[in-house]
């Protein structure tokens, strides 16, 4: 993918949110410009889609649940499953009344 | 300009750098030279030393003209780019036959000259492949410029075609170069998105001029072909690869695509020069990528040839190879081969499950089956039958679900046709897994041992990926594998004697069993199966089997199918399961395994099992004595099983006091080898090996505390009894549980005795937030109690411990386990109403808030525990709900509501921020109850009049720019509330607020913040309330963009 094509769904992921007030600062203390700021949470979107697809450790997970909702629109998938039982390896198992799934094509309509 | 002896001076600077020195005088030349690279007079500079005699000066020369157009691209007018481009191609045409590595800098940076001028290439140099081929024949510089298209001289495509042909070795291979270069750093992720389209379509107007260069070599018979032209034949084929890449990434289906993608079979058969490994490994690169751009670059015609190819002959000799010599696929031609081999497989699967009966699909089917086959255990022996897991993968897919991702159902039009495809396809799934199922046997201890650690990781992962293909070809081999793989075990385990069975198959059955089993849905036919397994002879000899991983496995295997035995036919076998479970807890790496799956089945079968309880708590307690390295998570998930089994298995009443009698004695025995371990000297060297006593106190209450959580739910028991039944019911507990000299009562004194003892009287264990955190859980379980019970502890009790902790806190971030536990006890008394209840919540405020707050808030900013104030803000919330009379009463309200609660409203913390601004919109709230809280509400409404003004100056202070963005919801939240409740007031106090500047503020900010304030009190909390607080903030930080 190039240039702007990267989803901005990890901004309001703790990590996202930092990065976000961090910016928040240098802009307030003039460190930096607002379009610097804009570059920079555009390359977080592009590394972290990046770095969570190639590095992240892969750690196999299964899950149960009923399916409440799904829904598909432009391009983007949501599931909201209830009752949910989430095996990882070893067998550990997790429970959770309710979780919502987001999935996003890696690659957005018309790219190759 | 530059003088001969300053030239000299810096040449001789260039030759130092290549020489070796020390860092520090590299770095400095390095420093100098580059410096010089970006003045004004580098470009003079850079032919000067593109004229030197020695190379490496040379090669600087065309570097310092890359730094040169990177750094000063925009300042060179368009008049000029002509020159520039001359001056590089001049000296490619002068250095074509110097060092390479100065050609291909030479090259790179006159095509990193053509990217940097996109607009105009089109008119200065809009045949550059052409160009660059006639002057390299010439010898002198031509470039087309286009003024009008007479300008142009452009050789006809004959003349183009002889004069390629009359071209030396030299001038093919620097031309290839050129066409490579050209190709992969048009598409350049660097390069701006605006000048993508101009420079896709140089790409595509040059395509004309590359292909006759490309082919030269490309369009030979390989065999006629001279082995001394390899070298230029492997520049074809990746100046091939990158051309028709570049085109395939960068447009649509194009003439120019088809006429390149039209020349992939000439490449494909060059696999016939096996002898050259280089060309093998470039054909076979080549075609990968083509694969995996085959929408656009793989013909029918070259899918045709490829076919045949892969299911040929030749294909099945390289297998054959392969399978023979292993190790012939590490690298080399096998490897290359393989590498293309599975490729074409990944990329045909789709097509060979839906042409089962083509003889080419057959033969694909079983070339990669024989690779399956290969000898030999995975990663170690060989990595071959690991590479075709994913095509097997793509295979069941292809044959389960339809090109949109539909699964196939066998009732659908196509019934028998499809129906037949099933049937072939689990004939050869079956095959496979059988293959696989060899492959994932564990080798023996004398074999395993020797292999390193990263070769039994990648083996485990190799199971864990024949696992998943197991887990997802399920839907197509359905009960037919379970059967099989279950008739086995009983098969080997008839004998009944464990010497006489095939562990290692046995367990490749279990872990395969168990990967099914994951899948299985609710009541699947497959139980029926599992049934014949757990009637077979497995669970008796499992304990003598000598090999660990089995009994590992079977654990595993008996945790995924708990919900059988939750069933009433299940329930049968859990005497079968659970006393081999326990067997298994006196093995240390086995102890966590099967501890969870005893939790889980006891939880559920309680009565089932209470026939063996005095079994299972004679084992605990050995477990306990002698288990010293078993991991405590074990130790305190089976305490809390024997609970369960206790609470809701024993009926008779004094039965199942003496059971929890018996419980709480082993725990009392545990603790106690807590405070042995403090009280003994034990040197530091031996601390840090064995379990700390701090940790042991930590297991012993929590293990109570689970204890605890089982006498809770056992109460529900009784849920369906008649209201005289359960008055009667409850008035038996008291008798058993709390009258003076009973069995029940020495037991809660015993419990609370433990609880006291590690948390207050063991000075090793004081302030240790583990072990108080636990003490709290024990007392905490008795909060959810119904009825009295072993955990249920009067108000006294509580109060008397929590002022003995807070009394002797050393270190205030172990506090917050005791604010919990405060929190719980309102939240547990709430629907009591009692004078006790009442004014033990009372006392309880009074001591946190001299205990906790005051010395938190005492305390520096960097030192106050944000914790011990997320705790109390979250305790005052539950008193608010719950005992609001008694929080307004209190001598310490003013200080906590009116002082510490405003405060937290602007730490930087944000948990503790959120925090306090649910305690202030909970308190707004409460204006909302009913009549009958009238008297209440007024005294509320009293409160946030007379806080009104410094809380929302509190907001202010937020909302003008100083809270970070994160939290501006929370803050939103609040404004929303009081705006929603307090219109009118709330307006008078934030305008207050936001004209604390007065005078100094300009007349447009004034006016920006009067706006905002009629904003939202128009709105009365309403939407879009969050949304203008967002953008006043914004405006107060002067921020005109809002970048996230």
């Amino acid at each position: 993918m190039s240039g702007n094509a990267y989803y901005e769904l990890y901004r309001r992921s703790s990590i996202g949110v930092a990065l976000t007030d961090a910016l928040d600062e240098l802009i307030k203390d003039s460190k930096i410009q607002p379009q610097l700021a804009m570059k920079i949470l555009s390359t977080f979107d592009r590394c972290i889609t990046e770095i969570l697809s190639d590095q992240a450790k892969a750690t196999r997970l299964s899950f149960k649940g009923h399916l409440d909702i799904y829904r598909f629109c432009d391009d983007v998938w949501t599931f909201i499953i209830k009752d949910v039982h989430f095996k990882m390896e070893g067998n550990e198992q997790v429970v959770g009344e309710k979780i919502k799934i987001v999935a996003c094509n890696y690659k957005k309509p018309g790219e190759p | 300009m530059v003088s001969q002896t300053e030239y000299e001076l810096i040449e001789q600077k260039v030759k130092q750098l290549y020489l070796p020195g020390s860092p520090d005088s590299i770095n400095q030349l390095q420093r100098e030279l580059q410096s010089l690279q970006r003045s004004p007079a580098a470009w003079d500079l850079a032919n000067l030393m593109l004229s030197s005699p020695d190379q490496n000066v040379r090669f600087f020369g065309a570097l310092t003209y890359t730094v040169k157009i990177n750094n000063d691209w925009h300042s060179i007018p368009t008049t000029s780019v002509h020159q520039l481009l001359s001056q590089l191609l001049n000296w490619i045409i002068l250095h074509r036959s110097g060092p390479r590595f100065i050609t291909q800098k030479l090259i790179a940076t006159l095509v990193l000259a053509l990217i940097k001028f996109p607009s105009d290439a089109s008119t200065i140099w809009p045949y550059p492949i052409h160009d660059f081929i006639l002057s390299l024949s010439q010898l002198s510089v031509v470039i087309n410029t286009r003024s009008t298209d007479a300008d142009l001289n452009l050789q006809s495509e004959t003349d183009f075609a002889v004069l390629i042909a009359s071209f030396s070795r030299e001038n093919l291979d620097t031309s290839l170069l050129f066409c490579s270069t050209f190709a992969e750093e048009m598409l350049r992720a660097d390069v701006p998105r605006q000048d993508r389209p101009l420079l896709q379509k140089l790409l595509a107007d040059s395509t004309q001029h590359a292909l006759p260069i490309m082919t030269t070599l490309i369009c030979t018979t390989p065999s006629e072909l001279a082995p001394d032209l390899y070298p230029v034949l492997t520049s074809s084929f990746k100046c091939y690869r990158a051309w028709a890449l570049s085109l395939a990434t960068s447009s649509g289906m194009s003439p120019e695509l088809s006429s390149v993608a039209a020349i992939f079979p000439r490449v494909v058969a060059f696999l016939e020069l096996e002898s050259d490994d280089t060309v093998f490994s470039t054909v076979s690169e080549v075609m990968i990528d083509f694969m995996e751009w085959s929408d656009k670059l793989v013909t029918a015609q070259s899918m045709n040839t490829l076919l045949h190819l892969f299911a040929g002959p030749w294909s099945a000799s390289k297998i054959q190879q392969i399978v023979a010599d292993p190790d012939s696929a590490e690298d080399g031609i096998n490897l290359y081969f393989l590498n293309a081999f599975i490729s074409f497989g990944e990329l045909t699967a789709r097509d060979i499950s839906g042409s089962l009966s083509l003889s080419e699909s057959q033969r694909i089917l079983e070339l990669t089956l024989a690779l399956v086959k290969v000898a030999g255990y995975p990663i170690e022996d060989e990595t071959v039958s690991k590479r075709t897991l994913e095509f097997w993968d793509l295979f069941v897919e292809s044959v389960l679900y339809d090109d949109d991702g539909v699964l196939q159902q066998a009732g659908d039009s196509a019934a028998s046709a499809s129906k037949e495809k099933a049937a072939q396809a689990t004939t050869i799934m079956m095959t496979v897994i059988e293959s696989l199922w060899h492959k994932i046997r564990l080798p023996p201890t004398n074999i395993f041992s020797h292999w390193s650690q990263d070769t039994r990781d990648q083996f485990f992962a190799f199971r864990k990926d024949v696992a998943d293909l197991i887990e997802s070809s399920y839907q197509l081999v359905q009960p037919k594998l379970y059967s099989v793989l279950v008739d086995f075990v009983i098969q080997s385990t008839s004998s009944g004697t464990p010497d006489a069975v095939d562990w290692p198959g046995v367990e490749a059955s279990l872990y395969a069993l168990n990967a099914i089993s994951q899948s299985l849905t609710s009541s699947p036919v497959e139980y029926e199966t599992l049934k014949i397994l757990l009637d077979s002879n497995l669970f008796h000899l499992l304990p003598q089997s000598p090999m660990l991983r089995a009994k590992q496995t079977s654990l595993n295997l008996i945790s995924s199918v708990i919900p059988y035995f939750q069933s009433d036919p299940g329930k049968t076998y859990i005497p079968v399961v659970v006393p081999y479970l326990f067997q298994c807890l006196a093995t240390s790496s086995l102890a966590l395994h099967a501890s969870r799956s005893i939790f889980q089945l006891c939880a559920d079968c309680a009565p089932v099992l209470a026939p063996n309880v005095q079994d299972f708590l004679a084992i605990y307690r050995d477990m306990l004595v002698n288990g010293h390295d078993i991991d405590a998570l074990a130790k305190e998930r089976i305490a809390g099983a024997i609970a369960e089994v206790i609470v809701q298995g024993v009926e008779e009443l004094e039965r199942k006091v003496a059971y929890i009698g018996e419980l709480v004695g082993i725990l009392k025995v545990y603790a106690e080898q807590a405070v042995a371990a403090a009280n003994s000297k034990v040197d530091q060297q031996q601390q840090e090996d064995s379990i700390l006593p701090k940790d042991i106190a930590a297991s012993a209450l929590k293990s109570l505390a689970m204890v605890g959580k089982a006498c809770r739910e056992g109460e529900d028991l009784i849920s369906t009894h008649t209201p005289e039944q359960k008055r009667a019911y409850a008035e038996t507990l008291a008798q058993v549980w709390d009258a003076p000299g009973s069995r029940g009562r020495a037991i809660k004194d015993e419990i609370l005795s433990v609880v006291v003892t590690l948390s207050q009287r063991v000075p090793d264990f004081a302030g240790e937030i583990a072990v108080r955190q636990n003490a709290c859980a024990v007392l905490r379980a008795g909060f959810s109690e119904r009825g009295p019970g072993p955990f249920t502890v009067s108000a006294e009790v509580i109060v008397g411990y929590v002022r003995e902790e807070v009394a002797r806190v050393g270190n205030l971030a172990t506090m917050q386990p005791v604010i919990a536990l405060v929190g719980g006890f309102v939240v547990a008394n709430s629907d009591k109403e009692s004078e006790d209840a009442s004014s033990a919540c009372a006392e309880l405020l009074d001591v946190l808030y001299s205990g906790a707050v005051v010395p938190n808030t005492c305390a520096s900013s960097a030192l106050q525990d944000p914790d011990v104030n997320q705790g109390m803000l979250e305790v005052m919330q539950k008193y608010l709900a719950r005992y609001t009379p008694v929080l307004f009463s209190s001598y310490c309200f003013e200080p906590l509501v009116g002082r510490f609660a405003v405060e937290m409203l602007t730490t930087r913390e944000p948990l503790v921020v959120k925090a306090a601004v649910k305690f202030w919109t909970a308190l707004i709230n409460t204006k909302m109850r009913g009549a009958d809280e009238a008297e209440l509400v007024a005294v509320v409404d009293q409160v946030v009049q007379a806080t009104g003004e410094v809380v929302m100056g509190k907001v202010v202070w937020a909302i003008t720019g100083n809270a970070p963005r994160s939290l501006l919801t929370e803050y939103a939240q609040l404004v929303k509330a009081y705006f929603r409740l307090y219109t009118g007031l709330a307006q008078r106090w934030m305008s207050a607020g936001l004209a604390v500047e007065g005078e100094q503020q300009q007349e447009e900010k004034k006016r920006a913040r009067r706006m905002f304030v009629e904003k939202i009190a128009r709105l009365r909390g309403r939407p879009p309330t969050e949304t203008i607080v967002k953008e006043f903030w914004l405006g107060e930080r002067g921020q005109e963009v809002d970048f996230a």
